[in-house]
């Protein structure tokens, strides 16, 4: 064995057979350059670290119980603290979804300006359902929110309670400017039912003289009137 | 017992982990003995293979370096180093006690100055060399060399003759700064010889 073919770093690793190893050793006996190049490698190796990651590795790898033991100790943190967080905020995603799968309103829910209070997304989820009432029983408890404001007036509007939707909307479509279009399109909706038709048309023509969500329904139903 | 077929099976290299730490050949057989009777005095319940190959090996170590301390300290009185010392008059001029300066050379003379040393040489490679070294010993976060392949997209054997071109420039390095212990040489001072007066 000559000092090329040394392979000093696999004897450290203690990854040779036997033979090599035997091998090695006899020339590092006899060569003081290569003893040299493996001091050097034993400053490097530091034993301890080696220790310390190869042990938690295997013992990760190799039992069931330690994993489920990390595993357990992650959701234990992670549980409670998503749980709070979307305590306090809300779930974005779901109240989103719950918002643009409903067909009334046909608007997604801007959820970053969204309530506080978990109660609006049992709210949503209730209009959701098709449950009205309940879902304004429940939105009307946050009367300074314009999401649950503007959701409640849409239940009305579906509880076939033209007025006291207007009524709601108007409010919405004052301290809200999110919801001041949506709202323009249902109090349109509202002032058709109520047979203010005039009223309604204004509303409806401010729509569609503007590119958004709801200007070709508005074009669409202005026809309608028109040729009736 | 899985600790007997482990050093049984590593012993050669366990041999020469002795051999490049202490500064005696003679010496190896007495640290191995002794490393073996530590090691199994200690109630070490270890049951993974390779676990308990790290252990040996740092348990060698670890005995090879208190038997290079004991060696200085027992041959050697103060008196003896005192007068082998070059810088003897500059020591007693400066006022410095003798009995720490000895103490702070034979920590130099251990292996924790020269693992300083050696690390403080891995910072000046350049940077090939550099990232394979620390990447092979697992120096300063830099990933293990398997991983830095695939990130570098490099063989592994690319990445191996780095890390060995890194050794090469660190054994040059140093051997510049401090002669081998191991190179017989007759003007070496006391400090890079044997601890034993009768092998220089």
């Amino acid at each position: 064995m000559n000092c090329k073919n040394v392979l000093l770093y696999e004897y450290l690793s203690g990854t040779l057979t036997p033979e090599e190893a035997g091998k090695t050793g006899d020339h590092l006996d006899e060569c003081d350059e290569c003893r040299e190049k493996f001091r050097i490698m034993l400053a490097l190796d530091n034993p301890r670290m080696i220790d310390r990651e190869s042990r938690f590795q295997r013992i990760l790898k190799t039992s069931m119980r330690a994993r489920m033991a990390v595993a357990g100790f992650v959701l234990a943190i992670l549980v409670p603290v998503l749980y709070s967080y979307f305590l306090l905020t809300g779930v974005p995603g779901k109240t989103a979804n719950l918002a643009s799968a409903e067909p009334y309103p046909a608007v997604l829910l801007d959820t970053r300006n969204s309530s506080p209070e978990a109660g609006i997304s049992t709210g949503l989820l209730l209009y959701r359902e098709g449950k009205f009432r309940e879902a304004l029983a429940e939105l009307k408890k946050y009367e300074k929110n314009s999401d649950a404001m503007f959701f409640a007036g849409i239940s009305m509007y579906m509880l076939n309670d033209p007025a006291k939707a207007l009524e709601q909307l108007n409010r919405v479509k004052n301290i809200s400017g999110k919801w001041s279009l949506p709202a323009d399109w249902y109090r349109a909706q509202c002032l058709l039912k109520l047979g203010k038709t005039d009223e309604a048309l204004a509303i409806l023509k401010t729509i569609s003289e503007s590119k958004n969500h709801y200007q070709q329904d508005a074009l669409e139903l202005l026809r309608k009137i028109n040729n009736q | 017992m899985l600790i007997e077929k482990v050093w049984e099976k590593n012993q050669r290299l366990f041999r020469s982990i002795v051999r490049a730490t202490i500064r005696n050949p003679e010496d190896v057989d007495d640290v191995l003995q002794e490393t073996y009777r530590r090691i199994l005095n200690t109630p070490w319940r270890i049951t993974d293979p390779q676990e308990t190959f790290y252990y040996l090996k740092k348990s060698v170590r670890n005995t090879s370096i208190d038997w290079n301390r004991k060696m200085f300290r027992r041959n050697l009185t103060v008196k003896e180093q005192v007068s082998d010392y070059e810088k003897l008059e500059e020591l007693q001029t400066s006022g410095d006690n003798p009995l720490s300066s000895l103490l702070e050379k034979e920590r130099e003379l251990t292996d924790a100055g020269f693992a300083r040393e050696v690390l403080n040489a891995v910072d000046e490679l350049p940077e090939k060399p550099r990232e394979a070294v620390k990447s092979f010993f697992s120096l300063d976060g830099v990933s293990p060399p398997k991983q830095l392949c695939a990130q570098k997209n490099i063989p592994y054997s690319t990445l191996r003759s780095r890390m060995e071109k890194g050794i090469n420039l660190l054994r040059e390095k140093i051997s510049q700064k401090n002669p081998s212990p191991f190179v017989k040489n007759k003007s070496r001072t006391l400090l890079h010889t044997t601890g034993r007066r009768a092998v220089k």
